[in-house]
């Protein structure tokens, strides 16, 4: 794989590592985006069935940082798995389709499934409105997207994973920041319950990206 | 991966000249619209050297030409190879995928027009000939491997009479043959519903077998069964579990998976029904495991032993490498409402909190995204035929019927469906449908196939189970109570609230003895303490339930509510408050602490692996507890027991399917106190538990001695005054009935030994009519009055139904059978009941509970 101009630092065992997961309703181009953000760093070759490949170093404001992308497309109606990813993850893309309502009007439930997971009053999301490519199909309004991001006190952006991509990096960057901001709540994690693989984590941070 | 390896091998390859040749021949003839990829002669000899110096010829035989693109003629040109002969990789490939880029009808088009092309053609020629043949195996395999390909919704099978019509020209007997009965079984199925219908489904199973009246009560509601920890029935539910998840994705047609085809599940709904299909079962699952745990109004360690349990299931599943339903047993302990509970997780045993953590491992892959471990496992496991783990609880103290396989030697594996489908929805994404030539981009159909044919794999190991459906296992599981995430959140919060976690302080609960009287004075309580927290849920859980309920199996909780609301507004005594919700073990949390502790042991005895032999079928959890009458406290336990488990272990009997809507709560609670039973002192869990307080209304109703309860005595006479209530028919609803079967005492069998019938036990029948209408069914024609009717009891004991009782609200509950089981006796020449129970064993009902039990299968011999 190709990392770009930069190189990481050798030992990146200390770079600080972000779980981050891309959740939204079915077909909204959740998996668009992150392909999107990871293929170009694959230029040769990308297996999106191989695991690793969700992980990727990036530089952000001068600092590199490990990302590990969690985007469970294609898994939707498996109800009950949503919590347990959402468990997972410190940071979250909160993906919608402006050319479909109901996902705009699912993100808004995720959004508190996740408060609910996190027992949180704020956690860390950014609100994607993706395809907005679409211009003619378009029936969420910038206007629209923002508002309920004021609602919900989130930061919003709006993307394209088509070719050309719009804001794809920006909005898995902008993640980081965000995430980076929020106050750690890494102790309470430990405790929790099925913070069980969280353990195994830290133990395989180096093993993850020597690719 | 792969396509390295046959880039490489193609590197190979390409050193020996013979393939050399051959290949740029078939570069030539394809050429046109169909490339491979190309040997590059300027690449430099890799590892790979040595190798095809060695054994070239191997490599030569080989002969990799990789379809990269093509238009749809030329990818189905190519199914027959270049020898003429088909060319079975890429027949793989192409029918586990065009369907992204084309239709069968297109397909069966070009192949059969080639076919009659050849036949004008070249009459005779070798060539010709093979390819026709190849063509025509081709054919033959679509039919086989994907004949759904075939079906069309309308009934006219198109493409079959097409098939027919050309097997008809060409004189091709076999594949007309084929085809022929292809169509017929179509029609059979489009006749029964079209292909969705033809999926196994547990759910339309259960309500098919609720037609059948000589075996089930027409009533689906009277059939549930709780989930029970005290019943040692983990490795039952794991395999029935896994009998249904491996039925459905035997069925699963892979290429629904595809990510065109699934991500458009939304809009193309009936594209997709098979992958649903495995879904939904998921969903069910999970949704079962998350409601047993936060429905119950108990104390946190009860709850605690839910959630073991369910670890234990868990375990089990994992041993039968069932991932499917392992993930959502484990995804619903993860899931919010259930993690949450932390007063109950602290009474999770550390062994079962390791276990869960080691279960759960194998999907860190999900969470932490590091090398899938999962992955590994399934494919080191996935189609080995045997699991490494040991299954302990078989080995050990399980008690397994002859009828039950030996699991441990022989199984199969379901993986958990939602990886593949990711892992295709993004390999549909992160590839082009079309190369910049605008050809079909087959490469990513030949990585789509990857993952396509390793579910392919498992669907084989899939069929290594040989799991024997269990029927009442359908019903069980099928009528658990079945709440949805957010009422499964708020029933959470009514749990234990959310910011302030008390620590659950179980003296508290347990000293406080005026929990019952404080429960029906219906104050609301205040959320704080344990002790009122359990009021609290219960009380919530009756709002919940009842604002619930909207869809198909929730139907049953929600009249279960509402009854039960409607109970409590009749100023059914507190005990029976408690008890709204079908598990029931708030009993637990609410008796006095001595028979909390009994409690407490008689569950760790169980769970260390009490007594072995079959537990008789019970309804729910309720309260397992020693027998032990002199105790005035325990039969307080059982008295809150019994009630709670009113509405489940009524649901084993008939009621009417339909129409008791908004009936049962009060008539379920009078009868059950009404019910008499026979116990004995077997010690049996369940039939202690429902002879327990039947006992106490034995006091009452026939001793017309209150029952003597400390603190109760306004509970009591509550009691009594609504069980007579009731008796008198005044304000029970109506349209409830019991289906029983009647069998003939042994001084009356015939030789010709019909052995039961059916009959209709209704509310305000009486026993004249009754055992007038028993004689009439067995065409007995002699006086009514000269019999009586007595009822069979789980474990073999017996009730005389006396003369003046409502036979509906005296049958005593039978959860181990879908049926009460009655039997007509010639009375006694003095015409007399003794006290109308009989604590031995009679010996016609020996007779009729082997009777009974061959009837039944062996899961109402005691795993549910």
């Amino acid at each position: 794989m190709s990392n770009g101009g930069k190189r990481p630092p050798e030992d990146d065992s200390k770079l600080p590592y972000y779980k981050l997961v891309v959740i939204g309703d079915g077909g909204v181009g959740k998996s668009s985006l992150t392909i999107q953000f990871f293929q170009k760093q694959f230029v040769d070759y990308y297996d999106p069935t191989i695991e690793d490949q969700y992980i990727q170093h990036c530089e952000i404001d001068g600092n590199w940082v490990i990302m590990d992308v969690l985007d469970t497309a294609g898994q939707e109606e498996f109800s009950a798995m949503r919590e347990q990813y959402i468990r997972g993850g410190r940071g979250f893309l909160l993906v919608f389709s402006v050319t479909e309502r109901k996902s705009f009007e699912e993100a808004h439930k995720l959004y508190n499934q996740v408060l609910r997971v996190k027992d949180k009053a704020e956690y860390p999301v950014l609100l994607v409105a993706n395809k907005v490519d679409l211009i003619n199909q378009r029936v969420v309004s910038e206007e629209e997207g923002r508002e309920l991001a004021a609602q919900l006190k989130l930061m919003y952006i709006e993307t394209s994973a088509k070719e050309p991509p719009v804001n794809v990096d920006a909005a898995f960057h902008e993640l980081v920041r965000i995430v980076r901001s929020f106050p750690s709540d890494e102790g309470e994690h430990e405790a929790s319950m099925a913070s069980v693989p969280r353990d195994k984590k830290r133990k395989d941070k180096g093993k993850c990206s020597i690719s | 991966m792969t396509t390295r390896t046959f880039a490489r091998f193609l590197t190979s390859a390409g050193y020996s000249p013979t393939a050399k040749m051959r290949s740029s021949s078939i570069q030539q003839l394809y050429i046109i619209m169909t490339r491979y990829r190309a040997i590059d002669p300027d690449r430099p000899k890799t590892e790979s050297t040595e190798m095809s110096s060695a054994d070239h010829l191997e490599w030569e035989s080989v002969k990799e030409k990789m379809i990269k693109a093509g238009t749809v003629e030329r990818l189905v040109e190519c199914l027959v190879g270049s020898d003429d002969m088909m060319d079975s990789r890429h027949f793989n490939v192409f029918f586990a995928t065009y369907r992204a880029f084309t239709d069968s009808a297109i397909v069966l088009d070009c192949l059969l027009r080639r076919y009659e092309a050849l036949e004008n053609e070249v009459n005779g020629s070798t060539s010709a000939l093979l390819v026709q043949n190849s063509i025509r195996q081709i054919v033959m395999c679509w039919l086989e491997t994907y004949p759904e390909d075939f079906y069309d919704p309308d009934k006219d099978f198109i493409m079959l009479s097409s098939l027919l019509d050309f097997g008809g020209r060409n004189k091709l007997t076999e594949l007309r043959a084929k085809a022929r009965k292809q169509r017929e079984v179509f029609k059979r199925i489009y006749d029964e519903g079209g292909m969705q219908a033809a999926l196994p489904s547990l759910g339309q199973y259960v309500a098919d077998m609720g037609f059948d009246p000589s075996d089930y009560p027409n009533n689906i509601k009277e059939r549930v069964k709780m989930f029970d920890v005290g019943k040692e029935n983990c490795v039952q539910i794991a395999e029935q579990l896994t009998f249904w998840d491996a039925a459905l994705f035997k069925e699963l047609l892979i290429h629904q998976c595809q990510g065109c085809v699934w991500s458009k599940r939304r809009t193309a709904g009936e594209r997709v029904y098979t992958v649903k299909a495995t879904i939904e079962q998921f969903n069910s699952v999970s949704q079962r495991v998350m409601t047993s745990i936060v429905l119950p109004d108990c104390r946190p360690e009860y709850r605690a032993k839910i959630i073991s349990k369910w670890i234990d299931i868990a375990r089990e599943l994992r041993a039968l490498k069932n991932f499917s339903s392992l993930k959502a047993v484990l995804s619903s302990l993860q899931s919010e409402p259930v993690h949450r509970l932390k007063s109950a997780w602290n009474f999770v045993q550390n062994r079962s909190i390791s276990q869960f953590r080691e279960l759960s491992s194998i999907y860190e892959t999900d969470e932490d995204g590091d090398q899938g471990n999962a992955r590994k496992i399934l494919e080191q496991e996935g189609t080995a035929k045997s699991s490494p783990l040991r299954r302990p609880q078989l080995i050990q103290n399980c008690r397994r019927t002859k009828s039950d396989v030996n699991l441990a030697e022989c199984q199969g594996t379901v993986p958990y469906l939602g990886n593949f489908l990711t892992d295709l929805a993004m390999v549909d994404e992160s590839t082009p449908d079309y190369t910049p030539e605008n050809l079909i981009n087959f490469e990513k159909r030949r990585k789509e196939f990857e993952v396509l044919a390793k579910l392919r794999l498992f669907q084989s190991a899939a069929r290594a189970y040989n799991i024997p459906m269990d029927r009442m296992f359908c019903a069980w599981f099928f009528f658990l109570p079945c709440l949805d995430e957010n009422e499964c959140f708020n029933r959470s919060l009514e749990i234990e609230k959310p910011p302030v976690h008390s620590t659950p302080d179980l003296s508290s609960s347990r000293l406080n003895s005026s929990l019952l009287t404080n429960g029906s004075s219906g104050t609301p309580p205040v959320k704080n303490s344990t002790l009122s927290r359990l009021f609290n849920s219960s009380r919530t859980s009756e709002d919940s339930g009842s604002h619930n309920g909207s869809n198909g199996h929730n139907g049953t909780w929600h009249q279960h509510s509402n009854s039960y609301s409607s109970s409590t507004n009749s100023h059914i005594p507190s005990m029976t408050t408690g008890s709204s919700l079908n598990i029931s073990d708030n009993g637990t949390a609410k008796h006095s602490q001595d028979s909390g502790l009994q409690c407490e042991d008689w569950i760790d005895g169980r769970l260390d692996g009490g007594p072995p032999g079959p537990v008789p079928l019970s309804g729910t959890s309720t309260i397992p507890r020693g027998t032990n009458s002199n105790s005035p406290s325990s039969s307080n336990v059982s008295w809150s027991g019994g009630s709670e488990f009113t509405p489940s272990s009524l649901f084993p009997y008939s009621h009417s399917r339909s129409k008791s809507g908004e009936s049962s709560l009060q008539e379920v609670n009078t009868s059950i106190s009404t019910r008499v039973s026979v116990d004995n002192t077997s010690g049996t869990q369940s039939l202690s538990r429902s002879a327990t307080p039947i006992r106490t209304r034995l006091a009452e109703v026939f001793d017309s001695k209150v029952f003597s309860h400390q603190k109760k005595g306004s509970d009591a006479s509550s009691c009594s005054s609504s069980s007579s209530l009731s008796a008198n028919g005044s304000s029970p609803p109506q349209n409830s009935f019991y289906l029983a079967r009647v069998g003939l005492d042994d001084d009356l069998q015939n030789t010709d030994g019909a052995n039961y019938k059916c009959i209709k036990i209704e509310n305000g029948d009486r026993m004249p009519q009754l055992i007038a209408r028993a004689l009439e069914k067995h065409l007995i024609d002699d006086e009514k009055n000269k019999y009586l009717l007595v009822q069979l009891l789980p474990r073999g004991g017996e009730f005389v139904l006396p003369d003046n009782c409502n036979p509906f609200y005296a049958m005593a509950p039978d959860p181990t059978s879908p049926m009460l089981n009655l039997m007509l006796r010639k009375r006694d020449c003095n015409g007399t009941i003794e006290g109308g129970v009989s604590p031995q064993l009679g010996p016609s009902a020996k007779k009729l509970n082997r009777m009974k039990r061959t009837n039944l299968l062996r899961w109402s011999s005691g795993y549910l």
